[in-house]
């Protein structure tokens, strides 16, 4: 076949090439003995992990040991220092303003730690052995010397204790009677508190919760006992949590989450059926595609996950596969191995890109795997964005503080101490501040919020924008079905428009007939260079109509649209609160201006940047960048680009930045002092790439302005996905802390200029701090001074009259690359850069 | 002459050749002597005829390094199996008694005699043959015969090995065994030798033992003075969920059940939405009327294209005034009640005992009013 198939064939290399040790001659040595001996041999699941070669005491930092033996990635970032080389925050990191409040956090501090040094040998096997598997069992032959409690990763061994010579070496004998010296030198000996021993700790936990019948899935631990089933979508969520051990500001810490996974309970296979009935044979291919590319899957026969890369559309269970130099089918395979019998014959095979490599660092082909053996975890976007399915599961996931504490609680009891770890029985206590509410100005008036809820739509209410833009050449499109709709629109926005100061002309009223066509026709028709507005009036939410109309009106005819779909109108009675959000949609859309808080600092440019990743057939990632254009913060300009192949996301970032600068001169006839890029999207364990090339070629791109511009730069990386959580105490109820709420000790960590805002407010739930992490900072800007202004910029988000969890430019810089990336999937025209056109 | 590679590996050919012999005699419970790494152990959890799965060895340290690959698979509680397993892992010397594993139908011991002393030999035979006394052993040894085609080898295959036997002297060993114990033999084997040395006979060589029918009438409870005794120590148990729990079965049926009166009642909704606009249905009046939309829907959405074809015929559903009913041996033709449930019978007995469930006569009864009104 054309695919190399599932992580059991790609044993099909007899010798296995690894890299040789330093010094080591070419020779090859004998491959293992396989034919021989007493059977019970380990399957050879090491052997597919890379065996590099450390440099001794030196990497410690970047280097873990992963649970089964190999190099995992660093989801904690743990060995970026960006710290040292910011000069204002060495002394501290703390801000000052704001009132005092006693926060809890989902950590626990480690009263008791196993009080281990562990002791480092480097392991040399002369003549050499290739095979880690070998090296390991000639090793650990000699159990009496090194004890049981020990790591080894080929090369690397950890003990706990300390052999009686620095070098130690003996013999060892392979089965085929070769004798092989092994040596045994020590290179260093580590703390309790050095990063390989935390790794320890993280092992330990892990082994507790497997203990406690807890399952992994990916990175967390869930408890299957304990299912919670949503039967009418053929969902289960199992309850489990995140964990991690780190050193934090002051001392090791657990950090402990409540986490869910949504599994489905029916096969791959199953979903394939029912896409079959719902939309025919001949869209399936496509429909099918849409569905299940970017999915993991579990499958039946051992504890991975895979990602479906994509659907092999001419494999089925009969194909074969060669495997041990000998051809297979899948059917005989998994009825062999597993005994699990394969019912449906014609069923395609999906293909998962395995990432790790295979012998001797080599790429592994994809793999094949039976959609009947496979079950899906997590949500299809479409389920996102079925509003019933979200609100069933939510009675599950959502947790209120209390009950979130709750169940931290139990999970820190378990009995850790006979492991060597006690936990503090209680969340750790911490003390944070809330800064002040804004004030918002607005058209010549200034009001301010209720700290609670952080929102000020009623405050809005009867005054005049700041800024407006007339509503004079402007068209409704709209089915005959719809026409009511349309026409009691125009009326209420009527109503609405004048108290807010936007002028308003009748618009062209054109009904099309409900084909795709017409619609598209009647844009060509009548969309003109000077048209400010198109409103479309859609029948119901299709996204292709929705895709085909934006498409239109952001690349081949630029001009600011909103759509609404027809049911919205529908309510008579909420027609003044929808005409409203349309009115001021359209207006910033236009180029118009709600409110602004005030920024002191002069000859500031913010720049936010989301990505957008396509997990769809050519899993493009497209990079949103929005920047400032003036003091109050209120226009914005924004650029997208596609990552072509084989680019980098930051190549189009870089040409972004570029054009933005030219825009901010434009705008102010100078280019900004003072930079501040604010940076989301980064995942967890990609802080380095950021910090070692994202940011040399922010400072290039700024450079090729002018050999004498030299403007200060900062840059944040933003994240909301985090596994942090604070309380307060309110009333003698744990509750969430208040909007304004920054916490930058205890929970932050030391190697960073890091603190988290709690800017939002939420009504449900647990609300979720966002974590900003100054990774480059040569402002000289106090951090009392950054964390007010990254609050003060998420208040400035025109979609929602409210704060919000990010600053502004980062939710427009998201908004935008996910129009682009769902909807338009191709550059829009640069003539709409200066307006919030993706609102 | 060249050195001789098996291919699929010689241990694998030895795992493969007692899964054969599992699935041709489908024992429900499975005892492996000197299980080591539980590997051939983690193949035998997939056989679904077994009930009991045991692994003794003793080594207690390599029992507890791989005890968890025995832990069942997120899917297994995704996909849980009709009959239950349980699997136990003891540290144990086998030439002790543990009634822990007496009357097992299957035991195997494979590549482990050999790292008996032979003086030992006789109390395993014993406590095996004679106290465990299980349906089927199988055993399998090194060939010393075969040894002369092992290229470089000089001495036993390991350095642990206390003997290597050869053909006669293995045969002879299992047929006095038969004799005194009561049991047949057959002799068979993997990894043969390149054409031309069949005569050697094959590299592992094994010897499957059955217990002679009319062996229990004769043998009462030999052994009954020691059954109080407890040798092993108990390092690991697992159950594996399966529909004989009580919760999961009940769980399942309800999930089930919830889903297609979900969607069957939707698919009421939806259609005498439609059908007031169109006819003005009487939906009020209490009648018998046929509701050919629910069967049409259901074809479409029940049952799957493959399974559609044997069903016999579709899910016939009753309206009657606010709620429908849908017989339960419709319903038990949709395929994931008919791998939960046994028979209807079984089912209504279930649904019946199930709270949330109404039945009457042989249908399950369906409230189709609007939650929401």
């Amino acid at each position: 076949g054309i695919y190399r198939s599932g992580i059991e064939f790609n044993y099909t290399v007899k010798i296995k090439k690894a890299p040789l040790a330093p010094g080591a001659a070419a020779a090859v040595p004998p491959a293992e003995t396989e034919q021989l001996g007493r059977g019970r041999q380990k399957r050879s699941t090491g052997a597919a992990v890379p065996e590099e070669i450390i440099t001794i005491s030196a990497g410690f930092q970047q280097m873990t040991i992963g649970e089964r033996g190999g190099r995992r990635r660093d989801f904690h970032d743990v060995g970026v220092n960006t710290r040292q080389a910011i000069e204002h925050v060495q002394e501290s990191k703390m801000g000052v303003s704001g009132a005092p409040i006693e926060l809890r956090a989902n950590y626990f501090r480690i009263l008791s730690r196993p009080q281990w040094v562990l002791y480092q040998y480097h392991v040399d096997y002369n003549p050499p052995m290739e095979s880690r598997r070998l090296r390991s069992a000639l090793l650990l032959k000699n159990e009496d010397l090194l004890g049981t409690t020990r790591t080894f990763d080929g090369s690397i061994l950890f003990l706990p204790h300390r052999l009686p010579n620095t070098v130690t070496e003996f013999v060892s004998e392979t089965r085929d009677g070769q004798t092989v010296k092994i040596t045994l030198t020590l290179t260093n000996e580590l703390p309790p508190t050095s990063p390989v021993c935390l790794q320890f700790y993280n092992i330990i936990f892990r082994r507790v919760l497997r203990i406690l019948n807890m399952q992994q899935i990916g990175r967390h631990y869930y408890d299957p006992n304990d299912p919670k089933n949503i039967p009418q979508h053929r969902l289960m969520v199992w309850p489990g949590f995140s964990t991690s051990i780190l050193r934090y500001e002051v001392s090791i810490l657990l950090s402990l989450d409540v986490s869910h996974k949504v599994l489905r309970s029916e096969t791959v296979l199953n979903l394939m059926y029912q896409l079959r009935q719902q939309c025919g044979e001949a869209k399936f291919e496509d429909v099918c595609t849409k569905e299940l590319v970017g999915l993991i899957v579990l499958t039946r026969y051992n504890n991975k996950t895979y990602r479906i890369d994509g659907i092999a559309w001419d494999q089925t269970p009969n194909n074969t596969f060669s495997k041990n130099d000998t051809s297979i089918s899948f059917k005989n395979y998994y009825k062999t191995q597993y005994n699990l019998d394969i019912t449906d014959n014609n069923q395609v095979l999906l293909i998962s890109r395995v990432k790790k490599s295979g012998p001797g660092g080599r790429p592994l082909g994809p793999a094949l795997l039976i959609p009947e053996f496979c079950y899906l975890t997590g949500l299809t976007d479409k389920m996102r964005s079925d509003f019933t399915i979200m609100k069933d599961l939510s009675a599950h996931t959502r947790l209120t503080p209390e009950q979130r504490e709750q169940r931290l609680d139990s999970a820190a009891k378990a009995e850790m101490a006979n492991w060597g770890l006690q936990f503090d029985n209680k969340l750790l206590s911490l003390k944070g501040r809330v800064l002040p509410p804004e004030k918002i100005s607005q058209g010549g008036k200034i009001y301010e919020y209720s700290p609670w809820v952080a929102d000020w739509t009623k405050e809005m209410r009867g005054v005049q924008l700041m800024s407006t833009q007339p509503l004079e050449d402007w068209m409704i499109l709209f089915i005959r079905r719809n026409s009511d709709c349309a026409y009691s629109l125009v009326q209420f926005l009527g109503k609405v428009c004048s108290p807010m100061g936007i002028r308003i002309q009748k618009p062209i009223m054109i009904e099309v007939e409900d084909r795709h066509d017409s619609l598209m026709r009647a844009l060509q028709q009548n969309v003109t260079s000077s048209t400010q507005m198109v409103v479309c009036i859609l029948p119901n939410n299709r996204k292709d109509k929705y895709d085909a109309v934006k498409k239109f009106l952001c690349v081949d005819r630029p001009t600011p649209s909103q759509c609404v779909v027809a049911r919205t109108l529908s309510k008579p009675q909420a027609m003044m609160t929808v005409a409203t959000k349309i009115a001021l949609q359209m207006n910033c859309k236009m180029g118009g201006e709600l409110w602004s808080v005030e920024i002191p600092l002069k000859q500031l440019m913010i720049v936010g940047i989301d990505c957008y990743h396509d997990t769809t057939a050519g899993r493009r990632s497209i990079a949103g960048l929005v920047a400032s254009l003036n003091q109050g913060m209120t226009r914005w300009f924004s650029k997208c680009t596609i990552q072509r192949p084989g680019q980098e996301i930051i190549d189009g970032l870089k040409y972004s930045l570029q054009v933005a600068l030219k825009a901010w001169f434009r705008h102010n006839n100078c280019l900004p002092s003072r930079i501040i890029v604010y940076r989301d999207g980064v995942g967890d364990g990609q802080l380095q790439s950021v910090v070692s090339y994202e940011v040399p070629q922010f400072l290039e791109c700024i450079k090729a302005l002018g050999e004498d511009y030299n403007p200060k730069l900062s840059v944040v990386v933003v994240k909301k996905r985090i596994g942090a959580r604070f309380f307060a105490k309110i009333d003698g109820k744990l509750s969430n802390p208040p909007p304004g709420t920054v916490v930058d000790n205890e929970v932050t960590r030391p190697e960073w200029y890091d603190f988290y805002v709690i800017s939002q407010a939420v009504r449900i739930g647990s609300v979720s701090p966002t974590h900003y992490n100054v990774v480059y900072d040569t402002s000289g800007l106090k951090p009392d001074y950054m964390q007010r202004l990254t609050h003060k910029l998420c208040h400035m988000y025109y979609n929602w009259s409210g704060i919000i969890a990010v600053p502004a430019p980062c939710q427009y810089a998201h908004k935008l690359a996910f129009l682009i990336g769902q909807s338009i999937h191709r550059e829009p025209n640069p003539n709409m850069d200066e307006l919030l056109y993706y609102l | 002459m060249e050195r001789i590679k098996f291919s699929p590996p010689l241990y694998k050919q030895r795992y493969y050749f007692v899964i054969d012999l599992i699935m041709k005699s489908q024992p429900k419970k499975v005892v492996d002597l000197g299980c080591a790494d539980c590997s051939l152990l983690r193949k035998m959890k997939f056989q679904q005829c077994v009930e009991e799965l045991v692994g003794i060895d003793i080594n207690q340290q390599v029992i507890r390094e791989n005890m968890y690959l025995l832990s069942p698979l997120p899917c297994d509680y995704l996909n849980p199996r009709i009959r239950p397993l349980v699997i136990k892992l003891y540290q144990g010397s086998l030439i002790e008694k543990d009634p822990c594993v007496k009357n097992f139908d299957m035991a195997s011991c494979i590549e482990v005699i050999e790292h008996l002393e032979l003086s030992m030999l006789e109390a395993f035979s014993n406590v095996v043959f004679g106290y465990m006394t299980p349906h089927t052993i199988v055993i399998s040894t090194p060939n010393a015969d075969f040894n002369q085609l092992l290229l470089g080898l000089t001495g036993f295959r390991d350095r642990d090995h206390k003997f290597e036997w050869t053909k006669t002297e293995f045969q002879n060993w299992a047929l006095d065994i038969c004799v005194r114990y009561e049991y047949s033999v057959t002799f068979a084997g993997v990894g043969s030798g390149p054409a031309g040395t069949e005569d050697v006979g094959f590299c592992t060589q094994i010897a499957i033992f059955t217990r002679m029918p009319a062996r229990n009438d004769r043998w009462p409870n030999s052994n009954a003075d020691c059954d109080d005794i407890h040798s092993y120590k108990l390092l690991h148990e697992v159950k594996y969920p399966s529909y004989c729990d009580k919760n999961i079965f009940e769980n399942a049926l309800i999930n089930e059940m919830t889903y297609w009166t979900e969607k069957i009642k939707k698919h009421f909704l939806n259609s005498t939405e439609q059908g007031d606009t169109k006819n003005n249905v009487q939906h009020d009046q209490e009648s018998n009327e046929d509701v050919s939309w629910c069967s049409r829907s259901m074809e479409k959405h029940c049952v799957n294209w493959s399974v559609c074809k044997s069903a016999d015929g579709y899910l016939e559903v009753q309206k009657h005034g606010d709620t429908i009913h849908i017989p339960l041996d419709q319903l038990f033709t949709i395929l994931e009640v008919k791998k939960i449930c046994s028979s209807v019978v079984r089912l209504k007995e279930a649904l019946l005992e199930i709270e949330q469930f109404e039945i009457a006569g042989d249908n399950l009864v369906v409230c189709i009013c609007d939650n929401e009104k």
